[in-house]
């Protein structure tokens, strides 16, 4: 009987040497942090085109630009013109002219998204693949102009279900005025619920509108 | 052929059924080595860095890294042969590629910085039961081969990814751990050496497979962007080496 009882205390001394090596050996939760090496999609230039859906000969296009260089934008091509009571089919274009020659940067008077320069990076399609997590805001400010200006956006993401994006938009103005519109980008990882509040800004820019 | 082998397998297994202190019972630890699609670690990405949702190794990487096991085992040989037994095990895995997901994550993202902690790795409970066949080379020495199915059940890791960009805090998105049960098997070979009458100790190779049907539910996932999976259902197979030791029954 002894030395069965031995045999057994030899059998479970071993064992839980066994035991207690495995389960030491287990593998702990671990986190890991990942910075990022370049910062948000790099621009320069924000275009704000609008086409008179019933008179397409009637268009507007603003143009805000800043270099790195620069303190302040340049904001002398940043104007709209509206016609009263119309509806206009807007679209945002996102450029990245630091590379673009002096005299190929875009310009208002006739801007076509299709012959911007070679060196200038249409940044626009790069929001549109991330559109996921990329919204437009629109801000009325100055006079009447939230009274009388209306932006709805018009395109949407592959969230589920799918959210506002507007880079494509529908302006409807009513009566004449003026004051500022200002655009701003949000990103919005993880956090896009069709509201303009989370989320960080790629950009935030200004046009001085006028209805006439 | 089939009756053949039947016929050869009782002829083997009555010439010594006389003896059955062949008979043990083990307890064993060691390490675990994933292999296959659930050992790897893709995040591929398009050109913006956006995760491929319809990219087959994708969809397919398990990110299971090498581990540990332990449990007991049984047997109760028959013959001299052939015994019939089964053993219980408790498997983990670590996770392995966490910096390569975790900077697809941030990528995807496109954000300033991305915190991703993963739980305790894959676990693993294996419940199985089968036939042994041992070969005695010498008094001390003998090897055995097993073969033995039967129940597993599987947890997936805990991922947990806070997102950070512009100073913001973009909180946090987890996929959430998940079991599963499913039909698993085991084939191995040991090999033992008798220290004493009664103790034996062993070395083990096994190769095992199985596959759950993973059906993974992700909290606070609030765009679809980046590594998504809902469903993993691939065989998670293994190696593990162990060393043990194993009471005889029938010894002096």
């Amino acid at each position: 009987m002894k030395r069965v009882i031995f045999k057994l205390m030899v059998f479970a001394m071993i064992s839980m040497t066994a035991g207690m090596l495995s389960i030491t050996s287990c593998k702990k939760p671990e986190s890991v942090v990942t910075p990022n090496p370049v910062p948000n999609e790099f621009l320069t230039t924000v275009v704000f085109q609008c086409i008179n859906t019933a008179a397409p000969f009637d268009t507007t296009c603003g143009v805000w630009r800043i270099f790195p260089n620069q303190t302040n934008p340049d904001t002398s091509q940043a104007i709209l013109r509206y016609h009263q009571g119309s509806k206009y089919l807007c679209n945002i274009y996102i450029l990245d002219e630091t590379n673009t020659p002096t005299g190929s940067y875009a310009d208002s008077s006739h801007f076509n998204i299709n012959t911007i320069n070679s060196k200038t990076v249409n940044v626009t399609t790069e929001i549109w693949a991330r559109r996921n997590y990329h919204l437009e805001c629109f801000f009325m400010t100055g006079g009447n102009l939230a009274s009388n200006l209306n932006v709805t956006r018009l395109d949407y993401d592959n969230n589920n279900p799918p959210l506002q994006v507007g880079l494509t938009d529908e302006v409807n103005t009513l009566s004449p005025t003026s004051g500022d519109m200002e655009i701003q980008q949000q990103h919005q990882p993880n956090v896009k619920n069709g509201t303009c509040g989370p989320g960080s800004l790629d950009f935030d820019v200004f046009y001085k509108t006028t209805i006439y | 052929m089939k009756k053949v082998i039947i016929v050869i397998l009782m002829l083997v297994a009555f010439t010594g059924i006389q003896a059955q202190n062949n008979s043990f019972m083990s307890v064993f630890g060691g390490v675990t080595m994933p292999s296959g699609n659930w050992a790897k670690t893709a995040y591929n990405v398009d050109e913006i860095g956006g995760w491929i949702p319809t990219d087959p190794a994708n969809l397919s990487s398990g990110f299971a890294g090498t581990g540990s096991t332990f449990g007991i085992e049984g047997a109760y040989f028959f013959s001299k042969y052939f015994g019939i037994g089964g053993m219980v095990s408790y498997s983990t895995f670590g996770f392995n590629g966490l910096d390569t997901l975790s900077a697809g994550y941030r990528s995807s993202f496109d954000v300033d910085q991305v915190t991703t902690s993963v739980g305790a790795g894959y676990t693993m409970w294996n419940f199985l039961y089968g036939i042994y066949f041992r070969y005695p080379f010498t008094e001390k020495f003998s090897v055995t081969a097993k073969l033995l199915g039967g129940f597993t059940t599987a947890t997936t890791p805990s991922i947990a990814v806070d997102v950070f960009d512009g100073g913001n805090d973009d909180g946090v998105f987890t996929q959430e751990p998940c079991t599963a049960n499913s039909f698993g098997y085991m084939a191995g070979i040991c090999v033992s050496y008798k220290i004493l009458d009664y103790l034996s100790i062993n070395l083990q190779g096994n190769y095992s497979s199985s596959q759950p049907d993973f059906l993974i539910d992700n909290v606070n996932r609030n765009a679809n962007v980046g590594r998504l999976l809902k469903e993993y259902n691939q065989p998670l197979t293994y190696m593990n080496v162990t060393l043990g030791v194993s009471y005889l029954f029938g010894g002096k």
